[in-house]
């Protein structure tokens, strides 16, 4: 399923952002191209996963189930729009957060749709 | 600069904050819309957990005197709220058909709900303005932003 590609991109955020944190990095292009290209996967799970919803016959959590898909497309535009002005390393802390939140949203929105 | 509540290791706490005011808000939509008839208690203070993180960040966000006394005021009530509803949840599981953030302590989120607390008022105490005789606090409201994308 489609939710464990945007854990692992997520867990590799998470990692990388950890990474330039301990060497002491600003938030730079790469990462937020990284953060970019997940954000089209989130938006993406939104779609599908809406369509998901409305097709399968399975008991899931309807409005719990949305509320975790919408959640999960507002975290990194926040999270780059907070880190963006700051000037030291704690931007990239702040993107480390957002990441790993991305990842727990995307495993409890798999436990929602397995009810 | 280090003095600002929402610079450096400040902006993370924002955001760990604002992480918990969305999902908390979130929850407690859902919660609200759909079954509140199945555990009012236990939604109204998801509800109002809700409200103190929304609080705390915004005004942590902003860090002015003012805002600062809204964010203490805020993070003490977190503080309360989870070590209030931890011992009920262990004393009366009963009055909690259902979960809220600070069932347990936290116990669901890592316990982050019951850190989280602590370090706020132990970084709003780390920053609080220390010069003496002026009334007035460091506000911190200027700082530039800046474009990204240079490596430090």
């Amino acid at each position: 399923m489609a939710a464990y590609l945007l854990m692992a991109a997520a867990a590799a955020g998470a990692l990388w952002s950890a990474v330039l944190f301990a060497r002491d990095k600003r938030v730079h292009d790469p990462l937020v191209w990284l953060l970019a290209v997940l954000e089209l996967g989130l938006l993406a799970q939104l779609v599908g996963g809406t369509i998901a919803l409305v097709v399968t016959d399975r008991d899931v959590d309807a409005a719990l189930f949305v509320g975790y898909l919408l959640t999960a497309v507002l975290v990194l535009p926040l999270g780059v729009a907070w880190a963006a002005s700051e000037k030291t390393r704690w931007g990239i802390g702040v993107l480390f957060i957002a990441c790993v939140t991305v990842a727990a949203l995307a495993e409890r929105l798999l436990q929602v749709w397995q009810g | 600069m280090a003095n600002a509540s929402n610079q450096g290791p400040g902006r993370v706490l924002v955001a760990v904050y604002g992480v918990f005011a969305i999902s908390a808000s979130a929850r407690s939509a859902v919660q609200v819309a759909t079954d509140f008839a199945t555990a009012p208690f236990a939604y109204t203070l998801s509800a109002l957990a809700a409200v103190v993180y929304l609080v705390a960040t915004v005004s942590l966000a902003r860090g002015t005197p003012t805002a600062r006394r809204v964010a203490a005021a805020a993070v003490g009530l977190e503080l309360v709220g989870v070590l209030g509803v931890g011992t009920l949840t262990m004393l009366d599981p009963a009055l909690f058909p259902d979960q809220t953030v600070w069932s347990g302590y936290g116990a669901g989120y890592g316990y982050v709900p019951l850190v989280l607390p602590v370090v706020g008022l132990a970084w709003l105490w780390h920053t609080r303005p220390r010069t003496a005789g002026t009334g007035t606090g460091r506000g911190a409201s200027d700082h530039p932003a800046g474009p990204t994308g240079h490596d430090g």
